[in-house]
């Protein structure tokens, strides 16, 4: 019996990978398979976790998760009113009355819209911040501190000099070949901070800094009420860096998601080949 | 007022789930987790609108004999099967034919279906890996070494290497830093833009929700 139901899977996997020479009747047919069985699914799992005990049972039934409710009391109407509005919804199958069903639309829509606000605001912005406000110093010895937050500070001018002003005044510009120089030896002593750095505290805090130019790029990029000139127009291209590797490794992360779900259906093929030499003696 | 009706509410259900997160009042914070599960109520009855019109669209694809209509007998069909093995007269618990069905069928096909993707990721990777630009060649390095520093393969290369170069613990660096430092961004945009968002839609400016008839 195991193994029909195997070659029934068999199939169907082949049925969904024949799509890669061109669309085909078997693949048609496994496409409808997966949506009539997506869709009972989530049919069932819907009515009977939200709809049944919440609704029904109520209404109907006069039971809440067991406990029996009176016909016409507190609970029983805050059963059904938004069994009611839920119902709404279906409105828009009549033309004549579907505007109706914008109440329970109203009900969601703006429940969600307020429950957003704050919560957003909270988790997303203010706790995001916070955990971006890191210290670029990294660690409580001073002299350390002060190396670590001149070596920021010098990344920092030498990003914006290199992206900005060489190309707003031009390589020729006196003030250029100055800015060239200062730009050089910020480097050659951020490099010279960086091999002395090389310890935790120094990681530590060239890694804040990442992050903290990286969220400042990124949140300039997509700052459109000012032209991306001058310094905004640097940090809008620092921004485009962070995004493309960013954008880069979540590519590479869902390739492999991709590629380990392949994995796993070609490994469920070979098994089913392994059966069938199992069986025929091959 | 078939407008006015449904903004009032917006508006008010809007304003009292606001007032919820400032007021610690258990009067309030009682009234707002009924909201709560009114919503969730309507949610699931939108879910399952959803599938009402699934049905609806091919059992005209049916009735009409539509091209295709054969394929939505499959659809129809199966979607009674389950239901008629999770609904009413059956059960969804563990071990049932429910349970079976979605742990044979459901579960495979859908990860054969996203398994598929990996074939046109490729195709869609050699578009945007053509090295054209500085930022494309960034994308394509940082795509390379997070793919290469998850499998072994990619250790295996690099073993010789010293640590910080290996492309398992650069494929750690460029998740935890640049990759961190950009999503976080994004986050925190895209959750100003649903703040921005969401005011309007309670003030009454966003109606779009609506639909477009009076």
């Amino acid at each position: 019996m195991t193994f029909i139901w195997t070659t029934i899977g068999a199939i169907l996997t082949l049925s969904i990978y024949s799509f890669l020479y061109k669309d085909n009747p078997f693949y048609k047919f496994a496409e409808h398979l997966v949506v009539g069985v997506s869709a009972g699914y989530y049919l069932v799992i819907y009515y009977f976790n939200y709809i049944h005990p919440n609704v029904f049972s109520p209404v109907f039934l006069l039971e809440i998760g067991g406990e029996p409710i009176g016909f016409g009391s507190f609970l029983w109407w805050m059963a059904l009113i938004p069994g009611l509005l839920g119902v709404l919804l279906y409105a828009r199958f009549f033309p004549k009355i579907a505007w109706v069903g914008r109440w329970a639309l109203g009900i969601y829509v703006g429940g969600y819209a307020g429950l957003g606000l704050s919560p957003v605001m909270q988790a997303r912005v203010i706790e995001q911040l916070r955990a971006n406000a890191l210290s670029v110093a990294g660690v409580e010895d001073p002299f350390a501190a002060m190396t670590n937050l001149a070596l920021a500070v010098g990344i920092f001018a030498a990003m914006i000099y290199l992206l900005v002003v060489k190309r707003n005044l031009g390589a020729k510009n006196p003030l250029a070949k100055v800015g060239v120089l200062v730009v050089s030896a910020v480097i050659a002593y951020g490099g010279w901070l960086v091999l002395s750095l090389i310890s935790s505290a120094g990681v530590v805090s060239l890694t804040n800094i990442l992050l903290v130019i990286g969220l400042l790029g990124t949140l300039s990029y997509f700052f459109f009420s000012m032209k991306h000139k001058g310094i905004l127009g640097g940090l809008a291209r620092v921004g485009i860096v962070f995004l493309m590797v960013g954008f880069g490794a979540s590519f590479g992360y869902t390739v492999m998601s991709r590629i380990s779900l392949l994995i796993g259906r070609v490994g469920f093929l070979i098994d089913w080949v392994g059966q069938i030499r199992g069986i025929f003696g091959a | 007022m078939r407008r006015e009706i449904p903004l009032a509410i917006t508006f008010l259900i809007g304003i009292f789930m606001l007032v919820d997160f400032f007021v610690p009042h258990h009067v309030v914070s009682s009234s707002a987790e009924e909201m709560k599960q009114w919503g969730t109520i309507v949610i699931a009855a939108s879910i399952l609108l959803g599938v009402g019109n699934l049905i609806r669209v091919h059992f005209h694809k049916i009735r009409r004999r539509r091209e295709g209509w054969g394929y939505s007998i499959t659809t129809l069909a199966i979607m009674g099967v389950m239901f008629f093995f999770g609904g009413p007269w059956g059960t969804i618990e563990e071990g049932s034919a429910f349970n079976w069905m979605f742990l044979n069928m459901q579960v495979p096909l859908q990860s054969t279906m996203f398994s598929l993707l990996a074939f046109f990721i490729a195709s869609a990777a050699y578009r945007a890996f053509r090295l054209r630009s500085a930022e494309a060649s960034l994308l394509l390095i940082a795509a390379i070494i997070v793919m290469l520093g998850r499998v072994p393969l990619g250790q295996l290369l690099t073993r010789s290497w010293p640590e910080a170069i290996q492309l398992p613990n650069m494929t750690e660096v460029i998740m935890a830093y640049p990759n961190m430092a950009a999503f976080r961004g994004i986050l925190m945009g895209a959750a100003l833009g649903v703040m921005a968002m969401g005011l309007r839609i309670i003030l009454g400016i966003e109606r779009s929700y609506l639909g477009g008839e009076k």
